[in-house]
C-alpha cells in the first residue's frame, strides 16, 4: 500500500466552529442585496409581433364566433373577455401560433 | 437535494431555490476551495464570491443535472485562479520544511505529518493541475466533468491526473 494509499482523503485542514452556519447566513445577506431575479417566461421581444399576434388571436376568436355562432351580436369587449378567460397556456399557445406568421409582420 | 430539484426551485423562485443549492454545495466547494488555496481565510472569501457568481450568472446556465456540478465546480476553480494569480509571492516548494504560505495557518492541524506533508505536495503543484487532481482525488468527479470545470480536453485532465499523482507519490515517499 502506497502512501497516499494509507493517508487516503485525509487533510490537516480544520475549520473554525459554526463556520458554515454564519457563512451561509453571509451569503444569504449578500444575496438579499442583490437585485431581485424575475423568472424569466418565454416572451415576444418584438413588440410589434407581440400586438400582432394578440391581435391575430382576436381575430381568431373572432372568426369562430361568427362561424359557428348565429348572433352577430358580438362587441370587441366579449371577444376581449372571451379571449382572457382562455387559460395562460391556451392564450400563449395562440400567440405563439402567430409569432412568426409573415402576414403579421409588418 | 438533487441536482434536478435543485433547477426547478431555482428557476421557479431564485431565493428559496439559491438556498437550497447553498444547502447542498456549501462544504463541498468550501473544501475544494481550501485544497486550492490552503488558507481558511481565502477560501471562506473565495466561497462567498463563488455563490455570489452562481446566483448572478444562473440565468445563463442551459444545461441540466447532469452538468450542474461541473458549472458550480468551475466557477469556484476560477474564483480560486483569480486568487492564486492575485498572490505576491509564489507557492510552496516541495521540499522546503520551514515555515508554509499558506499552510502557515491558525486552521491546520500540524500533528498529522503525514496528511500535512501530502497538502504541501499538492499545493506545490502547478494550480490548474493541483484542481485537476483534487477533483479526482478528493471530489470523485468523471473525467469529462473534470474537463468541462477546467474548460479543457478529458485527455489532457486523464494525463494531468496522472502526472500529478506520480509527483505526489514521489513528493510523500521522500
Amino acid at each position: 500500500m502506497s502512501n497516499l494509499d494509507q493517508i487516503g482523503k485525509r487533510t490537516p485542514y480544520k475549520v473554525p466552529e459554526g463556520f458554515f452556519e454564519s457563512s451561509a447566513d453571509l451569503i444569504m445577506a449578500r444575496i438579499e442585496q442583490e437585485p431581485r431575479k424575475v423568472v424569466r417566461r418565454r416572451f415576444f421581444t418584438s413588440f410589434r409581433a407581440y400586438a400582432a399576434a394578440a391581435a391575430a388571436a382576436i381575430i381568431l376568436v373572432l372568426g369562430s364566433i361568427f362561424i359557428f355562432n348565429e348572433s352577430n351580436n358580438i362587441s370587441l369587449n366579449d371577444l376581449n373577455e372571451d379571449f382572457m378567460r382562455l387559460s395562460s397556456a391556451d392564450r400563449d399557445q395562440i400567440l405563439d401560433m402567430y409569432e412568426d406568421d409573415l402576414f403579421l409582420n409588418f | 437535494m438533487d441536482n434536478k430539484s435543485i433547477i426547478k426551485n431555482m428557476r421557479a423562485d431564485m431565493h428559496k431555490g439559491f438556498r437550497l443549492l447553498l444547502d447542498a454545495y456549501q462544504e463541498k466547494l468550501y473544501w475544494h476551495l481550501r485544497r486550492l488555496l490552503g488558507s481558511h481565510d481565502d477560501a471562506s472569501d473565495a466561497l462567498q464570491e463563488t455563490f455570489i457568481r452562481i446566483y448572478r450568472n444562473f440565468d445563463s446556465f442551459k444545461g441540466d443535472a447532469s452538468s450542474l456540478t461541473s458549472w458550480i465546480f468551475r466557477i469556484a476553480t476560477n474564483e480560486a485562479m483569480r486568487m492564486i494569480e492575485r498572490r505576491p509571492e509564489p507557492m510552496v516548494q516541495i521540499d522546503d520544511d520551514s515555515t508554509v504560505h499558506p499552510l502557515a495557518d491558525e486552521y491546520v492541524d500540524y500533528s498529522d505529518l503525514e496528511a500535512v506533508k501530502l497538502q504541501k505536495a499538492i499545493l506545490a503543484l502547478p494550480p490548474k493541475q493541483r484542481a485537476v487532481f483534487n477533483m479526482r482525488y478528493y471530489d470523485e468527479l468523471s473525467y469529462q466533468e473534470i474537463a468541462d470545470a477546467v474548460d479543457t480536453s478529458v485527455s489532457a485532465v486523464k494525463v494531468n491526473y496522472h502526472l500529478a499523482k506520480e509527483k505526489i507519490v514521489n513528493a510523500i515517499k521522500s
